[in-house]
């Protein structure tokens, strides 16, 4: 009787164990057929639409660019010119040989400086350069 | 191809035959095929055979349609569509860069997949095309390109969509740098009595 039983308990077990599996097949083939998606028509021809939008996205990320790096160029020149940092005594030297720190031009500069001594040249040079006046 | 295929055989009579046998390397190959009378010397009707694409590889680039994903077609999947291709034509685009499903200049009567190529067979209307011969006769450049309805992707998430199930409704020949698998092919077979003639000339 016993026996009876437990073959009885195990038998309502393995049913309940199949109904689980059952259960758990069909939220799996739900799931697969959830992802599975149809497409109505593919052409395997390169997406020539795509490549064209794609290219023009590239050039218009790289014209960006060049226009971010010539704005970041003309700030560093602006902040340097802004740094205004010629000693009082240099630009009133660079004015009695006729030059201006706002238009400064190497060529001129030189033909300015004709007049002054090797050393003075040197350390009007120097100074200017440290100023980010002269490249 | 010619030799390695043979998808065209000689036939008495309009038929269909399928085919599965094993190939040299041990390898499975389907093939499908439809069977039309010989008409010796036909003016409109010129052998071709091609690779239209390979099965269980991911395409080089992705095709129009699929969203930017690149795509495999199983072998499962190629084979189960084999039928939709008999029958179907094969077109060509001006420029030789995509498909024109109304430019219809052939028809595809043989189709297989052997190894991980899908190749197909038909004929091309010649006479009609004319201005077609000069193009496709060039050997290396000309690839081939399917058209399917109704594909079935396993995983639209994935990265490169997996295509389970589809029908083919045509193909194109055009340029091998057009098509989405860089490694499709075409060419002509010139017919025996074509040949005898050029060389006569």
């Amino acid at each position: 009787m016993e026996l009876k039983d437990e073959l009885g308990v195990t038998v309502e077990r393995l049913a309940a164990a199949a109904g689980l599996l059952e259960q758990a097949v069909e939220r799996l083939a739900q799931r697969q057929s959830d992802s599975e998606e149809s497409i109505g028509r593919i052409v395997a021809t390169v997406e020539a639409q795509r490549e064209t939008e794609l290219e023009a996205k590239l050039a218009a990320a790289e014209a960006e660019i060049a226009e971010l790096r010539a704005a970041a160029a003309s700030a560093t020149h602006t902040v340097t010119n802004g740094r205004k940092t010629l000693p009082i005594a240099m630009a009133n030297l660079l004015a009695k040989q006729g030059v201006t720190v706002d238009s400064m031009e190497a060529g001129a500069l030189d033909a300015a400086l004709v007049s002054l001594s090797m050393e003075q040249r040197i350390a009007v040079k120097a100074q200017l350069m440290r100023a980010g006046l002269l490249g | 191809m010619e030799d390695g295929l043979g998808l065209h055989r000689k036939s008495t009579g309009i038929a269909c035959r399928t085919g599965l046998t094993q190939g040299s390397a041990g390898m499975e190959l389907r093939a499908m095929a439809v069977e039309f009378p010989v008409v010796h010397g036909h003016p409109n009707r010129l052998p071709f055979e091609g690779v239209l694409t390979l099965v269980d590889v991911a395409s080089d680039k992705a095709p129009s349609g699929a969203r930017g994903h690149r795509v495999i077609l199983t072998r499962a999947a190629a084979e189960a569509a084999l039928p939709s291709l008999l029958g179907m034509a094969v077109d060509y685009k001006a420029g030789w860069d995509g498909h024109d499903a109304r430019q219809k200049c052939g028809i595809i009567t043989a189709a297989e997949v052997d190894g991980k190529r899908l190749t197909v067979a038909g004929y091309l209307f010649a006479r009609d095309f004319p201005e077609m011969e000069s193009k496709i006769q060039i050997e290396g450049t000309m690839g081939m390109s399917y058209e399917l309805a109704d594909a079935h992707v396993a995983d639209m998430r994935s990265q490169v969509w997996t295509l389970t199930r589809a029908t083919f409704t045509g193909a194109a020949i055009l340029l091998r740098e057009k098509a989405a698998y860089r490694s499709t092919s075409f060419r002509v077979k010139r017919p025996v009595v074509a040949r005898r003639a050029g060389l006569a000339r």
